[in-house]
């Protein structure tokens, strides 16, 4: 059970507005050169990117260095991201291609070349671009459930945490797992009390 | 052969000149390749430590790499993350208001503040919160100077002479609810932890430098060098001796705590456990020895430890905060026990509690114990004491 305060800071107050922005209102403020930005989008993508690099390349150094290299991009080349395209397809796509450079540049190891040449003979393309990006979106987040339990449950919730209310209630409404429903509203109805209660505390 | 075909592919792919078709059969086979895949076995602790140590890159372009504060980012959002795991948790098990009323408030206490006692080599002691700035003692050459609040200097003359023969010793010690910091007489900078003491000589004496410690302290050590050599920084604390050349690093060694941790922010340290005499680790940045203090002999020494550790956590009070990285209920009354001069009495069993996040040092205790019991935990302050309760 974990258990928690809050930090006594303005810039926290500025952080709880970022934590409940989208994605798409991150990149917005990121595309100004907003650096509170930038560190939410890392916060919020940096363990599933690294889970992802770690188990495809079996390396941690190697999994840093992607993630670092991925998060310098998004910043340095942050106006070419494309405007309606989603965060998260285009972030799945970079660790993608990071992970493929990283194995076309130890191109002698086994085990890659036996898999590709064993595909090459026998496996099935998917020829459909968006069922690609669906299908890597779902193994990527799939990493989730890999992640040792406490950050589980902390990347879960913050998972619905990062949405807004309505993305939230969207969500609930596809969402077929009981469990997630109950959670995400407790937290709907919690972070009111709360807010509440930490205003009472701190101001 | 298929295997050479398929390092036909990746190079075409290395050098960007696949087709359409050559990249959609990459790609699916990536898709079949991460289906495949297993994570390495690890240590999930490990892995935990690893990711919260990812910080976001260098902004190119600023003249600092990250703002102070933006540390901060990372940590408060998941903080907050874990606010709304409480609300869960009391949601479960109780339909009542997340704050009670406040009987904490009739009896608040202050918290601690630059206090510390400064007693000299010839047995003369000055309370360091009663005096003014100044020149506090003079010793051979060096002079003591209360540079500030809460801080003091050891100044010596540029080309005084190293002491020969018997060398004096200064002690500086805060008290419970006091902090303090002092540049030493070689440079080296030391911020005191509440309950904590710092020995060292007026003058160190030449290619030497050895301070004794207790309590928690926070290392800025100046490198020195002599006829080409280093000199050597050596922190001795109960059953260990640290041993650095020039480096950032903190060691918890509080005999009421079960270990005594050494973590290391920059540079390289040896941590020597003087149980198992000459058994000696050495440490990358990022890491913490743990070293039982519970100890009377190497029979029943483990010896050092070592696991990667999230350092802004282990110094977070010099920046003023308490932070917190799944530490137990007892682990945390200790910290407040000893910032905030009280006597912690339980009067309930300690249920299995992991606390995660921060607070600033400078709040009352009362804020402090109200923002614990957003999380179930119950507390009543009597006098100099905090009961935890049902």
């Amino acid at each position: 059970m974990y258990l928690i305060f809050k930090v006594h800071l303005p810039f926290t107050v500025c952080m709880t507005n970022y934590l409940q922005h989208s994605d798409q209102a991150l990149i917005t403020l990121l595309k100004e050169g907003d650096e509170p930005a930038f560190a939410e989008l890392h916060n919020r993508y940096k363990a599933v990117l690294f889970i992802h690099a770690y188990r495809m390349l079996g390396n941690e150094d190697e999994a840093k260095d992607i993630v670092q290299e991925l998060f310098t991009t998004l910043w340095t080349r942050r106006n070419d991201i494309p405007a309606i395209y989603s965060l998260a397809s285009y972030l799945y796509s970079a660790v993608r291609n990071k992970v493929l450079d990283s194995i076309a540049r130890k191109k002698t190891e086994e085990r890659y070349m036996r898999s590709l040449a064993l595909f090459m003979e026998e496996g099935e393309n998917i020829t459909e671009k968006e069922i690609r990006e669906k299908e890597l979106t779902r193994l990527i987040e799939r990493e989730i459930s890999l992640l040792p339990e406490r950050m589980r449950e902390i990347f879960e919730l913050s998972r619905y945490e990062n949405r807004s209310y309505k993305e939230i209630a969207e969500e609930l409404n596809i969402s077929d797992k009981t469990v997630k429903k109950q959670v995400s509203n407790a937290l709907i109805i919690l972070r009111k009390k709360l807010d509440v209660a930490l205003s009472m505390i701190f101001f | 052969m298929q295997e050479s075909q398929a390092r036909i592919l990746i190079e075409k792919y290395r050098k960007g000149t696949l087709t359409d078709e050559e990249r959609i059969l990459l790609e699916s086979w990536y898709l079949k390749l991460a289906e495949e895949t297993d994570l390495p076995e690890e240590n999930a602790d490990r892995l935990s430590a690893a990711i919260e140590n990812l910080r976001p890159p260098a902004i190119p372009g600023r003249k600092t790499p990250v703002r102070p504060l933006l540390k901060w980012a990372a940590v408060a959002a998941s903080v907050l993350v874990l606010i709304s795991l409480v609300t869960v948790y009391r949601l479960d098990h109780s339909e009542e208001a997340v704050v009670s009323s406040d009987p904490l408030l009739k009896e608040d206490v202050l918290p601690g503040e630059h206090r510390a006692m400064l007693t000299l080599a010839n047995g003369s002691s000055i309370s360091l919160d009663k005096v003014g700035p100044g020149v506090l003692a003079k010793e051979n050459n060096v002079s003591i100077v209360k540079t500030g609040d809460g801080e003091i200097a050891c100044n010596v003359p540029v080309d005084s002479e190293k002491p020969a023969g018997k060398v004096s010793y200064n002690k500086l010690e805060t008290p419970k609810a006091g902090q303090y910091k002092v540049i030493l007489p070689d440079g080296t900078r030391a911020w005191l932890n509440a309950a904590s003491s710092i020995r060292f000589p007026a003058l160190f004496p030449a290619g030497e430098r050895v301070v004794e410690i207790s309590g928690e302290v926070y290392f800025e050590v100046a490198r020195h060098r002599k006829n080409g050599k280093n000199i050597p920084f050596r922190v001795r604390s109960g059953a260990q001796t640290v041993e650095v050349l020039g480096t950032v690093f903190n060691v918890n060694s509080y005999a009421d705590e079960e270990t005594t941790k050494t973590t290391l922010l920059e540079g390289s340290i040896r941590v020597i456990d003087n149980v198992h005499a000459g058994k000696t680790v050495v440490l990358k940045p990022g890491q913490q020895t743990l070293l039982s203090t519970k100890i009377q002999g190497p029979a029943d020494s483990p010896g050092l430890n070592i696991k990667e550790v999230n350092t802004g956590s282990v110094v977070a009070w010099k920046e003023g905060y308490f932070r917190f990285d799944g530490v137990g209920l007892p682990e945390l009354m200790r910290q407040l026990s000893r910032w905030y001069d009280m006597e912690v009495v339980y009067e309930t069993t300690v249920a299995d509690h992991e606390f995660v996040g921060q607070i600033e040092r400078n709040a009352n205790l009362s804020k402090v114990l109200r923002i614990l019991e957003l999380g179930g935990v119950k507390f009543r302050i009597e006098g100099k004491k905090i009961i935890v309760t049902d």
